[in-house]
């Protein structure tokens, strides 16, 4: 009983910060754009919040909290919008949401299927912070015995899960990983004060900001690699009216149980590092194509098909941020990015943070929830904005983009040196792109690069320079040996795929 | 080259100087310590081994596959990166509105459907959300208008 009422101090505590005016005008403020943003095609959800993030930096801490979580849904919600609408998903995890979704939209049903992927995502979205708030004390306790071995261990887990999960070719994911890794090492040493590849520049002393490489490799690679496609491209939607968007009771009935399953699907999924959405949503569209009777609507706008994938893919957005929140290592490259932002504005994600400003913590999670609460209001009145937008080409877009993308970085630091790391990585988003190599690890090998070195040298101070230390110590050992088995498994998979 | 996986080989290879630069960096110009008290140039002199040895194995992998290199949009690259450099450039000596105005009219050669008339328009249109946004919205400190000279 203890247990619930401490969780029931800690939620009130959390709505309370939550619920102050200005932080809902704050969080609402961040739905509307981050949804704006996401919308945009060729704009996924990593370059929407790397495109908004630098507008919380002038804020305080908790209202920069409060709008990076509205930031957060809405781009995820905008690039589910664009999936339906133009058959062009955003990200990966979205690209499920075209298979039945589209053939909705040109059924001339898209109001329907639009709600019910804001529904879908308040109810993942639901589950997985319910979810959280049992599980992340859980984890904090077990967190609080670890020491640097074991968290060198969990990360190297949890960058090889996600490089192989994600990818087609694991060993190219692997590169990103260790690119990411070497780009986060520039700056000083924390332990010596040492300039590491910083070739004598002082501005580089402070390590390179993730919101240029983040620009850079998601926002300017994009806009370089969309812009003859897109304005070929004749967007032809409908107007989607508000009634419209009403479902039908049988429509209703039908979803209710594929909203639900999803859920828990994708709340596993999700909370296992580096899956994600993306592997919950497919896997939750498999499960309802089997568990149905008539699985040849399936394609042709069947409506559990959209739902069940899309609540999925909310709850494993939530749940991944467990070992996020509760042990500061992101799963995927979006938490990846929430993080560094955190650390931006000196939040530190990890056991520590819940036990010494638990204020902060609980605001956090409510005002995930309230954020996706007023998605589902706000979005509602807002669709016809979106499908405007939809409609206009896209070379009367990508202008203003690149406007938010300069003003956005030039911001953070109020120096040019920024825009040229943006400039840099753009070159360089774009050709790994063009030549086949995922992006999103890179960003995971960036921000866990710095903190695995730390752990690591740690954990040789402390074992006098005893390699084994990693594989005699039990929590440790047995994390790189799963990280050994997944590493098996996903080569023996690739190669077998090729023959 | 003839049944070889284009991309693979160039991207693979790549990754080779890469990590071969950083390693070559790291054990050259920092200190690199013992395993029990690690220097600083330990840890990502191993990193950029390790990406040496993936680097090697995608190339070899790349031999056995045939696929051609993908084609690259260089009108619509230099049309951004030209954009984005004048505006880095201007931005300090002469304010926004000279910022925005070369990133506009730069990065509007990507487009073949861009009229003058449009491009100016969007010009002022971006000006004016500039300044409501980040000067009135957020206090950012900078200049609508700076002549250096």
């Amino acid at each position: 009983m203890e247990f619930f009422s401490i969780l029931g101090n800690n939620v009130a505590l959390g709505l309370a910060t939550a619920l102050i005016p200005e932080n809902l005008f704050y969080c609402a403020l961040g739905v509307f754009l981050g949804t704006l943003a996401g919308v945009i095609p060729g704009i996924g959800t990593l370059a929407a919040m790397s495109l908004l993030f630098p507008l919380t930096f002038y804020l305080n801490p908790t209202a920069a909290l409060v709008m990076l979580a509205g930031i957060y849904y809405g781009t995820t919600y905008g690039g589910s919008t664009t999936s339906i609408l133009l058959n062009l998903p955003g990200t990966p995890s979205a690209a499920v949401a075209c298979i039945d979704g589209h053939p909705m939209a040109n059924q001339g049903r898209a109001g329907v299927a639009l709600l019910l992927t804001t529904v879908a995502s308040f109810v993942g979205a639901t589950v997985g912070i319910l979810l959280m708030m049992l599980f992340s004390p859980m984890i904090v306790t077990a967190a609080l015995k670890f020491g640097s071995a074991e968290y060198f261990s969990l990360m190297t887990l949890g960058l090889i899960v996600a490089a192989t999960m994600s990818n087609e070719s694991p060993l190219k994911g692997l590169a990103m990983i260790l690119v990411g890794i070497i780009i986060g090492l520039v700056g000083l040493d924390i332990y010596t004060g040492a300039g590491r590849f910083t070739f004598s520049l002082p501005t580089l002393y402070d390590g390179i900001s993730i919101v240029a490489l983040a620009m850079g490799l998601f926002g300017v690679s994009q806009i370089i690699g969309s812009i003859r496609i897109a304005e070929s491209k004749v967007a032809t939607i409908q107007d989607v009216s508000i009634r419209s968007m009403l479902p039908t009771l049988a429509e209703c009935r039908q979803s209710i149980k594929p909203l639900l399953r999803g859920a828990g699907i994708g709340s596993f999924f999700g909370a296992l590092p580096g899956s994600g959405g993306t592997i919950a949503s497919f896997v939750a569209y498999a499960t309802e194509k089997k568990l149905s009777r008539t699985p040849e609507r399936f394609g042709h706008g069947a409506i559990e098909g959209l739902a069940a994938p899309e609540s999925a893919n909310n709850a494993a957005d939530q749940t991944a941020f467990i070992p996020t929140m509760a042990l500061g290592i992101p799963g995927t490259a979006s938490m990846a990015m929430m993080l560094g932002v955190l650390m931006i504005h000196g939040i530190t994600p990890g056991p520590s943070l819940m036990t010494n400003s638990p204020d902060l913590f609980w605001g956090l999670i409510m005002s995930f929830w309230i954020g996706n609460l007023l998605l589902l209001l706000i979005n509602i009145p807002m669709i016809g904005l979106w499908v405007n937008l939809l409609r206009t080409p896209y070379q009367f877009l990508y202008p203003g983009i690149l406007m938010f993308i300069c003003m956005g970085t030039y911001s953070v630091t109020n120096s040019t040196i920024d825009l040229w790391l943006v400039i840099g990585f753009g070159l360089l988003g774009y050709a790994l792109l063009r030549l086949n190599f995922s992006l999103p690890p890179l960003l995971l090998g960036f921000v866990l690069g710095p903190l695995m070195e730390e752990h690591f040298r740690r954990a040789m101070l402390y074992s006098r320079g005893d390699l084994t230390t990693f594989i005699t110590q039990p929590i440790s050992g047995s994390f790189l040996g799963l990280t050994v088995l997944i590493l098996a498994a996903s080569f023996y998979f690739s190669l077998r795929k090729k023959q | 080259m003839p049944s070889v996986n284009q991309s693979d080989f160039i991207g693979g290879a790549s990754l080779v100087l890469f990590g071969a630069a950083t390693t070559g960096y790291a054990f050259i110009e920092l200190p690199l310590g013992t395993i029990r008290r690690m220097g600083p140039g330990l840890f990502p002199g191993a990193i950029g081994l390790l990406l040496v040895f993936i680097g090697i194995f995608i190339t070899l992998g790349a031999l056995k596959g045939a696929d051609q290199l993908p084609k690259f949009e260089v009108r619509s690259g230099v049309a951004v990166i030209a954009g984005l450099s004048g505006f880095a450039l201007t931005i300090d000596r002469f304010g926004l509105i000279v910022a925005i105005f070369l990133l506009t009219f730069l990065s509007s050669f990507a487009s073949r459907k861009l009229t003058l008339r449009a491009i100016f328009v969007i010009a002022v249109v971006l000006c004016f959300l500039a300044w409501a946004i980040f000067l009135l919205g957020f206090n950012m400190p900078v200049h609508l208008w700076e002549w250096p000279f």
